[in-house]
């Protein structure tokens, strides 16, 4: 009888005991090494940090915008005697879509943070009354701007891509044909139905007004003296971060590719009188490659933190010829067109720093060097910065765009403010027909790509070239990298215009 | 040797010879041989695996790689992205095979089980489903090692002294140039790479009279060793009417082939029962356990593998600094113009350490409390320490990147805190029905963290500390995890005819969301006694079913979550995982029959079952469309079969006082297949092998080219590299799946598969009066094996030394050698892709343990009961075709990587003394 009563009073007490623990938090067990949507997004140190996010992805590309922009055009060819074949499709124009160099997902990686970012930031308004509104602007108008700058890298590479402009991560909204929004969670939805549902834009011109129409509407949201919040931004964010005077440029440069010449040169003010960008001292020129940025110089950039953050691209590997530095030698100036391009008569700075020859190599200097004569980076220590716009932008945009303005002498000063800083004599009104706007635009460019060169802009730069005098000038230049066959072939198959993107893989 | 034809005449004669065996009583479990006449000596292996070669259903797989995990694999492979190991329990308390974190070096896992000292060892069952153990419910699908500790006996005091000393060697030899033909190879190569005579005859490399470059080095000799093993174990053991204990100590030392490594364990052990009241008894258990290993890169990593860089070593370079005078300097010499380690530096000076501490603690109630009511509880912790830690110096080593010297050490812990109770009964519901039901509620908390800083770049090679250098990395985690589980239980008997046992689990895992947490896991089996009753069957026939989860998702997926990212040095956070609320366990659901007969009572019993596990849910990464710019997502998707042919027979053959014939054997067969993966194909890579896991294939087969021979003139070069340039001629010739005559990632196939088709043991067991033989085989049939070691041999991709054979490579038209490339420095062509050429059968017949003993009965009036002596030898004899060191490679507890051969040390032949002495 006993045990019964005891047998009955273990019982329920045993479950009790599971019951108890069943009721509290038991199950409530959150991640340690990561941050619960309901904890994050409450201040402004939240978005000060999830807009440094946005950056992150584009920096593991780098040294695929060099091979977009670059390996691909005029400038650079392989340094290897048996290049690598996912290289060589860039240096020989001939890249197929297995290409892993050639996928823009950490672009859209940026987008889509960008999008979360846009979607989050006025939510913080709420529950950080800090926050001050010019701030949230600010937060808002640099997602909208890299999101453009991301998009400007598409538009001009890739023959085909879907315009995404809100946080698809939870929720996809969209039309459907009889007119009604939907909002679907984007889990249940397949990838097929998705890519259904994606917006493609008809044509280039599409994409390219989007982009100019963001920039413009942010324009005046960006804080010009890099003040988020009444805080100052540390100098490498500064140029590590989208500015005011970065729109102006970019939005610059946007217009001369629309046309609109008027508009570009007046968005090119802004940075030229800004007592922050300036075209500098020859001497401190190389300081944007050999240090993580260059005050005046540098405008936005890339940057890789080395010490105590080990943040590296793989420029180095790329462009230098020193197995020992982990250097591949994939990419090096392609000798002919570089004597053509860039001068020895005098000390031109560009000249001298941007490549070296060492022995029997010629190589890319800018993501190597440590000064201008022979230092190198160490070995595996590839933090040098990736240039997105530099203040010279301004002044060579300005240049091209007062041409087309007819202004030919504000055009043909801007050119010779270029290269008197960088250790070149003046250009004389008697020396060229500055009149000349053929001649003209071939001086620009000339000078863009000894002041930009193996920045990855020179194929876009000869794109735009080919746009302003409506002459496939790209096909040319290209070609005469080639010997033998080769410049035919790439000649002809240049001439079409839809040669000149990347195809992109649909998995 | 035993050949098949033998053995299964044999087994006819028993089968006719009924006349001379009697029938007995047996278990209502199924019987195994008497092991009266059985040594069970403790095998050479650190850690208990060594026991599981013999036993039926899993397969062991175990290296030389002193202190690494073996690969272990119960009823094939069920998981792609979550564990695909057994789940252990020692004396109740779980443990996973595999450790979370990532491995420290490569492929180095350390064995998790190496603290349980094999003497201080009960029992192991391998439970090949869940059904055996209800309580495991989403843990059980790949399996159950449940393994149980000594524990006292009634009696006097015993007290058993066990010692063993072997020493291991091995000839580890691997064929490679000697100093005068590398030499040659060397000048060859360098004027393929374009170095004129007259800078070949200036080379220094060359002269005869450098003393620099005139060694006779074996490099591969001077690393290796024979390994000594020790063992020494004490046990005391006894106990009255109330209470009953165990004691044990332990030392185990042994060392591996190569010099520098080797594991240490000391532990003891307290168990004890004591009965409290006549129907109250209660148990405890206590132990603690230390090892230290220290162990090489033996994975991926060759830059680091002593064993690759000994025999990739330049033998005509020195050891040490050569001085001007050309004297040896006591230094030793640093990277060498190859771009090679000094393996001196690599085994002497680069070192890995590890360090376990267990603690173990178990009480536990037993209540009988009225008639057939029972009551047990018990509540357990453990606590589980791993210290690791690797100190890389400058010297003679080639620097890891930016990283010349470099320290690191991790530190991680692993508590658990385990509650069950248990109330059963059984009774008689009729005349003929009878029954045992139970119900049963365990709490489990898991919490683990880890701590890992690593600083680089100190002043000098003295500092093997974290004091000076500068912060490389520094991380920690934490994860937890509670698990609450209600069971029921229940079995009927019918006339000792039929038996139904069914069990029902229902179990909640804060692994995952509030929606999902809950599964349930049931389980039922039916016993038919077809010829005679339970207790003395002849023939029964049983059929189960049980269901069976896999729940270790660590992510927290059902979370939305935020992660760090640095960008230029500041700390910035991205929106990385969004929640999947409705992720799940992965489910397994066993279905097995199995027939058993035993018409001779114990003396012979011979099973013959068929499984068939269907995976489902399995947890794979949806395919997002790249332009949402997100990471992967989690979800359930995707299926995986395994099925199989288990076939055991254990006999008596003899049992007489003075002689006994035992014989055991088994086989079981493995067919795995992906049935579907929604979300595409599943790739895993280490070194350059991928494993792959595609639907319609066996899971983690090898994913890569598969090489047709050689183009041997430029005339027959028909294929085109990805960018469209040709192929040079002496490039392999690459089977064009897509026939578009060009050679990318379309072109990878499956190559070989990890898997064997069936694997299994021999052993027999012979005794004449003081003497005793014991022989153990293990087979394995049908797996391939990746050699990647033996592709590193053959690379020519730089400077090393290779395999002799590459002095046949193809070096022009005129020589187009013997179907080996061409050599060219980084190998722009790609030859050495992971491709067919590499992968090899690794089927094999081991002779794993052969012992004899000789046993002396002590006199009462002697100061001992029972010594026996016996000489042992692990690993003797091997048939195979593989050609690396040993087809039992250890590769990673990893389902897609399975069987890489990345050279490490093979297990060696250990002889063995050992002496048991009982007082």
């Amino acid at each position: 009888m006993k045990n019964r009563i005891r047998l009955y009073t273990l019982i329920p007490s045993l479950f009790f005991i599971t019951l108890m623990a069943s009721c509290s938090s038991f199950f409530d067990v959150e991640p340690y090494n990561s941050v619960v949507e309901d904890n994050f997004y409450k201040s402004q140190k939240d978005l000060n940090a999830s807009a440094l996010g946005m950056y992150a992805p584009l920096t593991r590309d780098v040294h695929k915008f060099l091979l977009w922009g670059d390996a691909r055009a005029d400038m650079v060819t392989t340094g290897q005697t048996e290049p690598m074949p996912y290289i060589n499709e860039f240096v020989i124009n001939n890249v197929s879509i297995e290409n892993p160099f050639a996928d823009y997902n950490n672009i859209y990686e940026t987008i889509a943070r960008c999008n979360r970012q846009m979607e989050k930031v006025y939510d913080v308004t709420n529950k950080d009354d800090k926050l001050l509104p010019k701030s949230a602007n600010a937060y808002y108008a640099e997602a909208v701007l890299l999101r453009a700058i991301c998009y400007y890298y598409l538009v001009r590479t890739f023959e085909n891509f879907p315009i995404i402009r809100s946080d698809y991560a939870e929720e996809v909204s969209y039309i459907d044909e009889k007119g009604n929004t939907i909002n679907r969670k984007t889990s249940e939805i397949t990838s097929t139905e998705l890519r259904g549902l994606l917006k493609f834009p008809k044509d280039k011109q599409e994409v390219w007004r989007m982009i100019y129409n963001d920039v413009l509407s942010v324009l005046g949201m960006l804080p010009l003296n890099f003040m988020w919040n009444n805080e100052t931004l540390p100098s490498e964010e500064r140029y590590g971060r989208v500015s005011q005077p970065t729109a102006a440029t970019f939005a610059a440069e946007i217009a001369i590719w629309l046309g609109e010449y008027q508009t570009a040169s007046a968005f090119c003010n802004s940075p030229i009188v800004n007592n922050q960008h300036s075209l500098g001292t020859a001497g401190a020129w190389p300081n944007q490659f050999t240090a993580s940025f260059a005050a005046q110089h540098s405008m936005f950039l890339l940057g890789f933190r080395f010490d105590n953050s080990f943040e590296t691209n793989r420029l180095q590997e790329f462009t230098s010829n020193l197995a020992q530095e982990g250097g591949k030698y994939f990419l090096k100036p392609s000798s002919h067109v570089i004597n053509t391009i860039f001068f020895h008569e005098s000390s031109d700075v560009r000249t001298n720093f941007s490549y070296k020859v060492f022995d029997q190599d010629t190589i890319i200097w800018k993501y190597i060097g440590l000064d201008n004569v022979s230092s190198r980076r160490p070995a595996y220590k590839s933090n040098a910065s990736w240039q997105i716009f530099r203040s010279a932008d301004a002044w060579l945009l300005k240049a091209i765009a007062d041409l087309h303005l007819n202004d030919y002498a504000s055009a043909f000063n801007f050119i010779n403010m270029i290269r008197e800083s960088r250790g070149l004599v003046k250009y004389l009104p008697t020396d060229i027909d500055y009149t000349n706007k053929e001649l003209m635009l071939e001086i620009i460019f000339t000078e863009r790509a000894r002041e930009f060169a193996f920045e990855g802009k020179r194929w876009y730069d000869l794109m735009l070239w080919s746009q302003l005098i409506g002459k496939n000038i790209l096909a040319e230049k290209v070609a005469s990298k080639y010997n033998g066959e080769n410049r035919n072939s790439v000649y002809q198959k240049l001439l079409d215009q839809k040669s000149w993107y990347l195809p992109v893989s649909n998995n | 040797m035993f050949t098949k034809k033998y053995i299964i005449s044999i087994c006819f004669a028993i089968l006719m010879a009924n006349s001379s065996i009697y029938a007995q009583n047996i278990a209502a479990k199924p019987a195994t041989v008497d092991s009266l006449h059985r040594l069970d000596i403790a095998p050479s292996t650190i850690s208990i695996v060594g026991k599981l070669y013999e036993k039926p259903n899993i397969s062991v797989s175990e290296s030389g790689n002193l202190g690494a995990s073996p690969v272990l694999m119960i009823r094939g492979l069920n998981s792609i992205n979550l564990s695909s190991s057994p789940l252990i329990y020692i004396d109740g308390i779980p443990m996973r095979y595999s450790g979370a974190n990532p491995t420290f070096l490569s492929t180095f896992e350390p064995d998790r089980l190496g603290f349980l000292n094999p003497n201080d060892i009960n029992n192991i069952q391998v439970l090949s489903s869940g059904f055996e153990m209800p309580k495991i419910g989403g843990r059980g699908s790949n399996g159950i090692l449940e393994i149980h500790t000594e524990r006292g006996e009634f009696g006097g005091t015993k007290v058993d002294f066990i010692s063993n000393y072997g020493l291991i060697s091995s000839n580890l030899n691997v064929p490679r140039l000697d100093a005068q033909s590398m030499k040659a190879y060397l000048w060859s190569r360098f004027q393929e790479e374009g170095m004129s005579p007259a800078q070949l005859d200036q080379h220094p490399i060359f002269s005869e009279s450098n003393p620099k470059y005139n060694f006779q080095n074996d490099w591969l000799n001077m690393i290796k060793r024979d390994g000594v093993f020790q063992d020494y174990h004490l046990k005391l053991k006894g106990g009255d009417g109330d209470a009953n204990y165990l004691f044990a100590v332990g030392y185990t030392n042994k060392e591996g082939l190569i010099k520098e490594t080797n594991f240490e364990r000391i532990g003891l052990r307290f168990n004890l029962d004591y009965q409290l009241a006549p129907n109250i008894s209660i148990y405890n258990n206590l132990s603690y356990t230390n090892t230290s290993g220290h162990y090489k890169e033996f994975g991926s990593d060759y830059n680091t593998h002593p064993i690759y860089i000994a025999s990739a070593k330049a033998p005509f370079l020195g050891t040490n600094f050569v001085n001007a005078d050309g004297s040896q300097s006591r230094i030793l010499a640093s990277v060498d113009t190859l771009g090679l380690s000094n393996p001196l530096a690599l085994v002497n000076n680069l070192s890995n350490k590890n360090q376990f501490n267990r603690i173990d603690g178990v009480m536990g109630v037993n209540w009988k409390i009225r008639g057939a009511w029972d009551l047990k509880s018990d509540l357990s912790i453990s606590y589980f320490n791993l210290s690791e830690k690797q100190f890389r110096p400058a010297l003679g080593i080639v620097p890891d990147l930016y990283r010349i010297r470099q320290n690191s050490q991790r530190s991680s812990s692993e508590f658990y805190l385990n509650w069950n109770g248990i109330l059963s009964n059984s009774g008689k519901l009729s005349e003929n029905l009878k029954y045992n039901t139970s119900i049963q509620a365990a709490i489990e908390t898991y919490e683990e963290k880890s701590v890992f800083g690593r600083k680089i770049n100190a002043g000098t090679d003295d500092f093997e500390t974290l004091q000076q250098g500068v912060v490389d990395s520094a991380s920690n985690t934490r994860y937890r995890s509670n698990l609450m589980s209600y069971i029921a239980e229940g079995i009927l008997h019918w006339n000792e005819r039929i038996s139904l046992n069914a069990s029902l689990n229902v179990q909640g895992s804060s692994n995952f969301g509030s929606n999902s947490r809950w599964n349930i896991y049931p389980g039922a089996k039916v016993y038919f006694y077809i010829l005679e009753e339970k207790p003395l069957n002849k023939w029964s026939i049983n059929l189960g079913y049980n269901r069976n989860g896999n729940h270790e998702v660590r992510g927290f997926y059902h979370f939305n979550q935020y992660y760090p990212e640095n960008y230029f040095g500041y700390g910035g956070v991205y929106f990385g995982n969004i929640a999947n609320p409705s992720l799940r366990p992965e489910i397994t659901d066993n279905y097995d029959i199995q027939s058993i007969i035993t018409p001779f009572g114990n003396r012979l019993q011979l099973n013959l079952g068929y499984y068939f596990k269907h995976t489902t849910n399995l947890i794979t990464h949806k395919t997002i469309l790249n332009e949402l710019g997100l990471q992967d997502r989690f979800e359930n998707a995707g299926s995986i079969t395994n099925q199989g042919l288990e076939l055991g027979l254990t006999s008596q053959i003899i049992a007489k006082e003075n002689i006994a014939w035992n014989l055991s054997t088994s086989v079981s067969t493995l067919k795995n297949k992906v049935t579907s993966l929604p979300n595409g194909a599943i790739e895993q890579s280490i070194g350059n092998i991928t494993g792959i896991a595609k639907e319609g294939e066996q899971l983690g087969s090898y994913y890569g080219y598969r090489v047709l021979g050689v183009f041997q003139n430029e005339s027959e070069v028909n294929l085109k590299k990805s960018d469209g340039t040709v192929y040079y001629p002496g490039d392999y010739v690459i089977e064009d799946i897509n026939n578009d005559g060009i050679i990318n990632s379309l072109d990878k196939q499956i190559i070989g598969t990890g898997l064997p088709k069936f694997f299994g043991y021999f052993s027999t067991t012979f005794q004449y009066k003081n003497f005793g033989l014991n022989l153990l085989f293990n087979f394995s049939q049908g797996a391939d094996i990746y050699n990647s070691f033996k592709q590193q041999m053959h690379l020519m991709k730089d400077f090393a030394n290779q395999d002799p054979s590459v002095l046949n490579r193809w070096r022009s038209d005129d020589e187009t050698g013997n179907g080996l490339s061409r050599a060219v420095l980084d190998d722009p062509s790609n030859n050495g892709a992971s491709s067919s050429l590499w992968v090899e059968d690794g089927s094999y017949l081991k002779l794993k343990q052969s012992s004899l003993h000789y046993n002396i009965k002590g006199k009462p009036s002697q100061f001992f009961k029972n010594i026996m002596i016996y000489l042992s030898a692990d690993n003797l004899i091997t048939w195979t075709k593989y050609s690396g060191f040993d087809p039992e490679v250890n590769g990673l507890n990893i389902s897609l990587l399975r069987n890489i051969d990345f050279g490490a040390p093979p297990l060696g032949k250990t002889f063995k003394l050992g002496l048991k002495t009982s007082f």
